[in-house]
């Protein structure tokens, strides 16, 4: 069945688009992370470009960030002066990644940015599931979590100007880190890849916050950008596509609540097994583009935003 | 259908003869459209066209369909290091977005290529007649015949030859898909009658292809007041995450 996309001006198939939905929302119900860095490959390797998926990704972040905030905010999971600084950090260079979408579409280096840079994350995040999942599923040993909440005093990096007190989170840190993740984390949302795998683990590991203010915060980041992004994506750069985007988020909404009640039956470890195997055949297959000797050397490309 | 068809094409031809209002070159070459007006809507895939009529002597007939004229950029790969990366873009305009060739028979039985040329009817033709933005960048001299593969490719350059019957000699009629994807503005339909080799009569007719109903409103806002549209369904897309968790996980609770 297929259905007809206004900005993208193409005809795609309903169901698979659906299927996308279902599976990254439950996929991020099962496994935690949120998929945007899956779902902009999937739409353009099922032919959606990469500008539109780009630019129609954030919409479906927004929309399911949107859900899970509210209920961490109603369980106090959520340091809003830790969200403000990563925000601050985020909102800055999305909206300069997007200013450069713009360019760098007219100049006709978009996409080759674009799958370089999905080959980088998606292989780098794809190994280190990969190699983690493994070790969950043959050792069985439980991973260790998040270190237990410290008392509030400064981390390795005390020296660092602007030192804070984040009370939910119970650290105190130099503002500069939060900005500076903030920062990493508004460039991958701009590229469509929301950002919340790349933010939690930072939040957890490198700034040493409990994990689920780290989730809670990082839901918060993720709905404030990608709102940010997808305003701007549709307005400056004209690559939301309002179907595509629906479809998505209703397709996700249902998964989510598919892998709510499936996750009590699958085994966490395994998933996230599957998750690494997926990520790296994406990032495969995308290098595998890159090398092989292509069949027709020129495309069409749009004529600039 | 085809019976409906030529009923309507015998139809026309009656009704031109009786003098009623019907296109009516000098050279009796007359044609109509089954519908002058193509509607996109969700869940458009395509459409045919039926174009018929008569001409006075018996010949050949080809019928040129042509979109208006669009700028396109061309990117073509070249290896850097291990990798094909797409090098520069080129940037060409009046490329008309579909070029559709129908004919009776072979187009080059019908004409010698220089008469055919002269009058547009190769894709050839087409291609000298678009302009390309400054110079051609190294490898990119073979652009108009990429440009015309990919438009083959894509359904948008076609040459149907055999497509257009031809009854009693002297009415003739096509029917020809348009695809799913096919550029949206006036259409014409160049109709030309050839004997012997020989262009006898021309006649031009246009043909309407408009986004309606939920898609036209959806395009339009999106890209002529993109900011209020990109605020808005951002707005949408956060209150309808929120509210589709909230009644699904509700409707979880009934169930279980």
């Amino acid at each position: 069945m297929e259905i007809f996309l206004p900005i993208a001006h193409m005809d795609v198939n309903l169901l698979l688009v659906l299927a996308f939905g279902v599976s990254i929302g439950g996929l991020s119900a099962l496994t935690g992370v949120g998929g945007g860095f899956l779902l902009t490959p999937l739409l353009m390797i099922s032919g959606v470009p990469p500008l539109i998926a780009v630019g129609t990704t954030p919409a479906l972040i927004a929309g399911s960030a949107a859900a899970g905030s509210y209920s961490h905010w109603r369980l106090g999971n959520m340091d809003l002066r830790l969200g403000l600084a990563l925000l601050a950090g985020s909102w800055s260079t999305a909206v300069g990644a997007i200013y450069a979408t713009r360019i760098l579409a007219q100049g006709g280096h978009f996409d080759t940015i674009v799958v370089f840079t999905y080959i980088t994350i998606l292989g780098t995040v794809g190994s280190i599931t990969f190699a983690e999942s493994i070790r969950a599923v043959f050792h069985r040993t439980a991973t260790a979590g998040a270190p237990a909440a410290t008392v509030p005093k400064a981390g390795p990096l005390g020296w660092l100007p602007g030192q804070m007190e984040f009370e939910v989170a119970r650290r105190r840190m130099s503002v500069l880190l939060p900005l500076l993740l903030g920062a990493f984390i508004g460039v991958l949302n701009a590229l469509g890849m929301g950002g919340g795998f790349v933010a939690v683990p930072a939040m957890i590991y490198l700034l040493r916050v409990p994990t689920r203010v780290a989730i809670g915060t990082s839901l918060l980041l993720m709905l404030a950008t990608s709102a940010v992004v997808s305003t701007m994506q549709a307005s400056i750069n004209h690559s939301l596509d309002p179907i595509l985007a629906l479809t998505l988020i209703f397709g996700s909404a249902l998964g989510a609540q598919w892998g709510a009640r499936m996750s009590s039956i699958l085994p966490g470890e395994r998933l996230r097994l599957l998750l690494a195997l997926i990520l790296l055949a994406v990032a495969i297959k995308f290098l595998f583009d890159l090398l092989a000797t292509p069949a027709e050397l020129y495309s069409l490309t749009g004529v600039g935003t | 259908m085809s019976r409906l068809q030529r009923a309507l094409g015998w139809a026309l031809a009656l009704c031109c003869s009786a003098g009623l209002t019907c296109a009516r070159a000098d050279s009796g070459l007359l044609t109509d459209l089954e519908s002058s007006h193509i509607k996109i809507a969700t869940g458009f895939t395509g459409q045919h066209v039926f174009v018929f009529g008569s001409t006075p002597r018996s010949g050949d007939i080809v019928i040129r369909v042509t979109s208006p004229d669009e700028s396109v950029a061309l990117s073509r790969k070249a290896r850097v290091g291990p990798f094909w990366l797409k090098r520069g873009k080129l940037l060409v305009e009046h490329v008309p977005g579909l070029d559709y060739l129908l004919s009776n028979r072979a187009l080059n039985e019908i004409a010698d290529r220089s008469v055919l040329e002269r009058h547009g009817l190769t894709f050839h033709s087409t291609l000298a007649a678009a302009q390309i933005v400054g110079e051609p960048a190294d490898g990119y001299q073979d652009w108009q015949a990429a440009l015309e593969r990919l438009k083959r490719k894509q359904g948008l350059f076609r040459k149907l030859e055999g497509s257009v019957r031809i009854d009693a000699g002297q009415l003739f009629s096509a029917n020809f898909p348009l695809p799913a994807t096919l550029p949206i503005g006036r259409y014409q339909l160049d109709i030309y009658s050839f004997r012997n080799g020989t262009l006898k009569a021309h006649r031009t007719s246009t043909l309407q292809v408009d986004e309606v109903g939920i898609e036209r409103w959806l395009s339009h806002v999106a890209l002529r007041h993109s900011v209020a549209f990109g605020v808005l369904f951002t707005l949408l897309a956060l209150a309808l995450g929120l509210t589709l968790s909230v009644l699904l996980r509700r409707g979880r609770g009934r169930r279980l």
